[in-house]
């Protein structure tokens, strides 16, 4: 292989030489090891041995040059024929500060301060009347600069709870600061939107755990070591482990007085912990904070039962045991493009509705240990019986318990297919933080009435339940209009 | 009233092997032919592992390595006489200790290309990882000699340090403090001529550095650094002087640094080759071999083979370290204590995601 | 229980300990025979011979130094610095070996040592008698610093200093040391290190401090009356469990820390800033810090201008309540 050595940090921080004088030339053998130049620094004078043996194919500098470290300094070929190896990064990085820098200049994971946020967050155009406050009553107070509203940060953080431009509210406290009451008397009355008893103060993540949109890095691309003194084990601890589910921002204390449980027999107690304890505060967090709504669907799916009927003996050849979920998948996809308010997630932070432009379709599995939502990522980019494939492996896998926490992760939508096991209408709790979830249910027959003929027909009912913060009726049932209508035509393009 | 003398000092000095291989018999020591080869053999490796870890450094596969060419007598020889349970206290120089203590090669390599792997070392090895603050560590030999007596066991604690360590009050106070508190400790001072570009000169008025032992009550000798046989002896009777409990012995060990105090520097800016010259002479495996032949037990043969046998032995153990990786980022939070605080805990799995955005997203 | 004031609560944790393992010794100027010159070790000698209860020639680097040697061999030394400000000429030592001989090893070499540090002012000591360097010591990574403010947590976090596996610099109030007398258990017990004690539950100010300006504090509350602050001994410097702060301030809304130390990059800036982080949407007033001055501590004459005061404190509470 051909190696274009690079001329190596000498010793402590230098970051260039003089090339004084080549011990070789080129179309030189070398050996390795064998000294190739001589090269000065503000240290010391160097002699720079060769990394292996071959054949000096150039030389790039001249004698007396600079030469920077890091450069190339010698192109060497060893005579193998092999591609070089990869060098890895951290070989190439010189000692920056630079990673050390970047988490000096922000605290750790909170979002960007609030402040620099005012203007744009009510949907109202820019000329806000600031408060320009008085001088200040007292000399502890700040000088709040012209043009910013006057106020603490947990008068800041009312204010967006309740919607309101602070820029837009007038002060009454010391020096014509913004208060609590203020915000209040702006809006009217003390006890709008009191619907949810909010906790004291708001909730605030303890950690970095914004709910789970961002990719997670979960997997450890680094490999360990092989350890050097294999027989004392106890001294390399293990890798923290992995928690199995994704873990949920803080649960704030219990919003209301939990009920007493009156027992009038024996009953067993089954601790509650594990997949049924996260599923459970996570329903919880998800009705309690997204307000549902589930709009209803019949569909007549009698063209695609035989569409599927034809397409069976294909895919089993293929492998695949093909069900109707992945010709569900491909119509709630196309349907999602149309309609990208229902591939989305509001941030609560801040106050900003985040439409996704990948699709990636979580599948509720039940398991023994209990629901379990893998996912089928960048489903628009996959053919039917690709996602059917993936769909089935990772229906096994989940039930396996051997599937991967990235594997759950990340989804833009789900659907539950309760139908497998029976029901005809469900008011499906939306898999929080996304926007909405489908719930398919059995395909029974029913008599319908098609051209004024009493015939039977292949009937499935779909609930969409979605989160009316962000989805207004109207929208959710366009959405399901177009759904209906993929399924009901039955013509899918990219089947295989 | 006429003044009165209280205290008299002198020093000895010991040599039991000349330049030219021939040996004091009264003072040779008793050492079985196959430690004897076995001493030879680690001083040849030794000189081939320091040769071949400095063109690393230039070739960039290590950082910044800290010679020991020339001193291999000093080093060797005295840890050898260590018993298994004794404690080896290095600076971080001394490489052909952590060699003769069957350290694998590839874990000096491995620290000196800049992983903590490589000092981590095996448990009950009884060896201190490379203390880098000069005159730091003869401080820590001493407590372990201490923990060692009160503790019933027959340890011995032997720390290397330079002349230039000499200056610094943490060593003194370690050879007082093994003074008054007798510990088994052997303070063996490496008087090889530099520290970085100050001579010996200049470092202290001191006719000697085996005199400063006197100072604080402890046996101070001065030896020929480049003689096996001497530094062998006088450590081995220092080793049994503090185990039997008569206390801490300091031995100046005159050597010369052959080389550069580390590959940042360049002797040449302050030290005249006509000064290093006598000393190629002075080689300590050199002169060793010719010990050997006399007593029969090297050939060319021998020797050939030892040698090829180090080059091939150290260009294994580069090889393995040039393969070797920085570890997971999880590894530099795991060992600040010995439970995480969650404090820290915080901060490491911010740095992992944190990297691995910036690294694959 | 036995009524015991601090020198007594750190006599008898040494004692416990000391007759507990074998391996706990004690060593310092004038520990053994003297007593210490606070009479801290006062008795341990004959309890527990010379050999365990060492008079170490007058080195604090070397005390400190063979301390670490001592703690990597199977020893679990608590080595006394006579007054706080003595441990500069062995920061090396604490810095260089002590805080990292595990991760050098990973693990595989430790240092379970614990260095004893009367430290604070208001005992009109000579100069650099009064010294109070915890952000110094906060700021050491991979060694733990707690403050005692009372009887029961110096008996119970020098115990589990000794215990603890890592290094600990315990830092004791000097001028506390007979101040306060406390009922506390014969037997040995732990406070743990790390934890924060919310010494009293308030609703309207958070107060945070640790050492002898907890009575300080104490004093500025009962002045106020009808404010109700909660109170908070920080008792671990470092690793600081933050977190029963941050809640505290987001119940509040309010804070005020109270420290000895001298302003400039002390104790109190780093808790504002993980306030910051954590509380900062809780925050209705600007946190103040009550503190000593950025001077050298004065000698015995000036030493009130410096040292806070109970009106200090009660001063700070009532602008932040009024912001």
């Amino acid at each position: 292989m051909v190696l274009e050595f690079k001329l190596p940090d000498p010793g402590e921080g230098i970051h260039e030489g003089q090339l004084v004088k080549w011990m070789v030339k080129e179309g030189d053998e070398i050996k390795e090891d064998a000294p190739l130049a001589e090269i000065e620094t503000d240290k010391a004078v160097v002699e720079i041995p060769s990394p292996e043996d071959g054949k000096i194919l150039k030389l790039h500098a001249k004698e007396g040059d600079t030469v920077k470290v890091g450069s190339i300094f010698v192109t060497i070929d060893d005579g193998s024929g092999e591609k070089p190896k990869e060098e890895t990064k951290t070989e190439e990085k010189e000692p920056e500060e630079k990673p050390e820098m970047k988490i000096e200049q922000k605290p750790m994971e909170t979002p960007a301060p609030q402040t620099k946020q005012e203007p744009e967050q009510i949907p109202q155009p820019q000329q806000v009347q600031p408060q320009t406050p008085p001088a200040p009553s007292t000399s502890q107070q700040s000088e709040t600069p012209k043009g910013k509203a006057f106020a603490t940060p947990a008068v800041r953080h009312y204010a967006r709870e309740k919607n309101v431009d602070i820029n837009q509210v007038q002060g009454s406290g010391p020096g014509g600061r913004i208060e609590k009451q203020d915000i209040d008397n702006f809006l009217g009355t003390p006890t709008q939107q009191q619907t949810q008893p909010q906790p004291q103060q708001p909730m605030q993540p303890p950690q970095p755990q914004m709910p789970q949109q961002q990719p997670q890095p979960m997997q450890q691309p680094q490999q360990p070591q092989q350890p050097f003194y294999p027989q004392y084990p106890q001294y390399y601890p293990q890798p923290m482990p992995q928690p199995p589910m994704p873990q949920l921002p803080q649960k704030p204390a219990l919003m209301f007085k939990p009920a007493q449980i009156v027992l009038e027999g024996n009953a067993d107690r089954i601790p509650l912990s594990g997949v049924r304890k996260i599923i459970s505060e996570h329903m919880e967090q998800s009705m309690y904070t997204a307000p549902h709504v589930t709009h209803f669907e019949e569909l007549d799916v009698t063209d695609l039962v035989e569409f599927r009927k034809n397409e069976k003996a294909d895919a089993e050849q293929q492998g695949i045991k093909l069900t109707y979920l992945p010709f569900i998948v491909s119509a709630v996809v196309n349907a999602l493009k149309k309609f990208p308010y229902i591939n989305s997630s509001l941030n609560e932070q801040t106050n900003e509705i985040v439409l996704k432009k990948f699709y990636n379709i979580g599948i509720a599995v039940e398991t023994d240990a209990g629901l379990m939502v893998p996912v089928v990522k960048n489903a628009e980019q996959k053919t039917i019986y690709q996602i059917g494939k993936e769909i089935n492996e990772l229906a096994q896998k989940s039930r396996d318990r051997k599937i991967s926490l990235p594997e759950m992760s990340g989804g833009t939508f789900t659907i539950t297919n309760v139908g497998s096991i029976g029901g005809i209408y469900s008011t499906p709790i939306i898999n929080y933080p996304e926007a909405a979830i489908l719930g398919v249910h059995r395909i029974h027959e029913l008599p319908r009435y098609i051209n004024g003929e009493l015939q039977p027909r292949k009937i499935l009912n779909l609930a969409l339940s979605f989160d009316h913060r962000i989805i207004d009726g109207a929208t959710a049932a366009s959405f399901v209009n177009e759904i209906k209508k993929q399924l009901e035509e039955a013509k899918f393009s990219n089947v295989k | 009233m006429p003044k009165t003398v209280k205290h008299k000092f002198e020093i000895e000095h010991l040599q039991i092997l000349d330049e030219d291989g021939n040996v004091d018999e009264k003072l040779e020591p008793k050492i079985a032919d196959e430690d004897l080869k076995k001493i030879y053999e680690t001083m040849v490796v030794s000189r081939v592992f320091d040769q071949k870890a400095v063109k690393m450094q230039r070739q960039g596969k290590l950082a910044t390595f800290a010679p020991s060419t020339g001193e291999e007598a000093a080093m060797v020889a005295s840890t050898f006489a260590l018993r298994k349970q004794d404690w080896m206290v290095p600076s971080y120089r001394e490489s052909p200790c952590f060699i003769t203590r069957g350290v694998p090669l590839e874990a000096i390599y491995i620290y000196m290309k800049g992983s903590e792997e490589g000092s981590r070392g095996e448990p009950d090895a009884h060896n201190m990882p490379v203390s880098v603050p000069v005159g730091s560590q003869p401080l820590h030999a001493v407590g372990l000699g201490y923990a060692a007596k009160l503790r019933k066991k027959d340890e011995a604690a032997l720390v290397f340090f330079g002349d230039g360590a000499t200056s610094e009050g943490e060593t003194l106070e370690a050879m007082n403090f093994s003074g008054a508190w007798k510990t088994p400790t052997i303070f063996l001072c490496r008087n090889n001529g530099w520290a970085i570009s100050v001579p010996t000169t200049k470092q202290t008025a001191a006719e000697s550095f085996a005199q400063k032992a006197i100072a604080f009550g402890i046996k101070g000798i001065q030896v020929d650094g480049n003689d096996v046989l001497a530094v062998y002896a006088a450590t081995k009777e220092a080793i049994e002087r503090g185990s039997k409990g008569k206390g801490a012995t300091l031995i100046e060990a005159i050597t010369y640094r052959m080389g550069m105090h580390t590959t940042a520097d360049d002797p040449k800016k302050y030290r005249k080759e006509e000064e290093v010259e006598p000393w190629k002479e002075k080689d300590p495996i050199e002169r060793f071999e010719k010990y050997l032949r006399k007593k029969k037990l090297l050939d060319d043969n021998y020797k050939e083979k030892v040698w090829a046998e180090a080059e091939e032995k150290v260009a294994a153990a580069a090889k393995k370290s040039e393969e070797f990786k920085a570890g997971h980022i999880s590894e530099i939070f795991k060992y600040t204590f010995a439970e995480m605080p969650y404090i820290i805990k915080e901060q490491m799995d911010y740095a992992q995601k944190t990297w691995e955005e910036e690294n694959n997203g | 229980m036995a009524e015991m004031n601090i020198v007594q609560a750190i006599n008898n944790a040494l004692e416990l300990e000391m007759k507990n393992d074998e391996s706990v010794v004690v060593l310092g100027e004038d520990v053994g025979v003297d007593g210490g010159v606070f009479r801290v070790t006062d008795g341990l000698i004959d309890k527990f011979g010379e050999e365990r209860v060492i008079d170490s020639p007058l080195a604090e680097a070397g005390i400190v130094g063979t301390s670490v040697g001592m703690a990597i061999n199977g020893l679990k030394p608590v080595a006394e610095m006579q007054f706080s400000g003595f441990i500069y000429p062995a920061m090396q030592e604490v810095i260089s070996h002590a805080a990292r001989i595990r991760n050098r090893t990973r693990g595989v070499l430790t240092c379970p040592l614990v260095v004893r540090l009367p430290y604070g002012g208001g005992i009109r000591a000579l100069e650099h008698h009064s010294e109070s360097m915890e952000a110094m010591f906060g700021h050491i990574q991979g060694i733990k610093t707690v403050v005692a403010s009372n009887p029961y947590n110096a008996k119970g976090l020098l115990i589990a200093a000794i215990r603890d596996p890592d290094p600990v610099l315990y830092m004791e109030p000097k001028r506390m040391y007979r101040a306060m007398k406390q009922d506390i258990p014969d037997e040995a017990y732990t406070v743990p290190i790390g934890e924060t004690n919310v010494v009293k539950q308030g609703d309207d100010i958070t107060l945070v401090s640790w050492g002898a300006q907890m009575e300080v504090a104490q004093e500025a509350i009962e002045s106020l009356g009808n404010v109700s602050v909660e109170l908070i001994d920080v008792q671990t410097i470092y690793p600081l469990d933050y977190k029963p702060i941050v809640e505290s301030v987001k119940k509040t809304g309010k804070c005020v820390i109270l420290h000895e130390a001298a302003r400039n990059f002390g104790p109190a800036g780093e808790i504002i800033a993980l306030l910051n982080e954590h509380a900062f949407t809780s925050l209705e007033a600007p946190i103040k810090r009550v503190t000593g001055y950025n001077v050298p501590f004065p000698l015995a004459l000036s030493e009130n201008y410096y040292l806070p005061s109970a009106y200090r404190v009660a001063k700070a509470i009532k602008e932040v309540i009024n912001y």
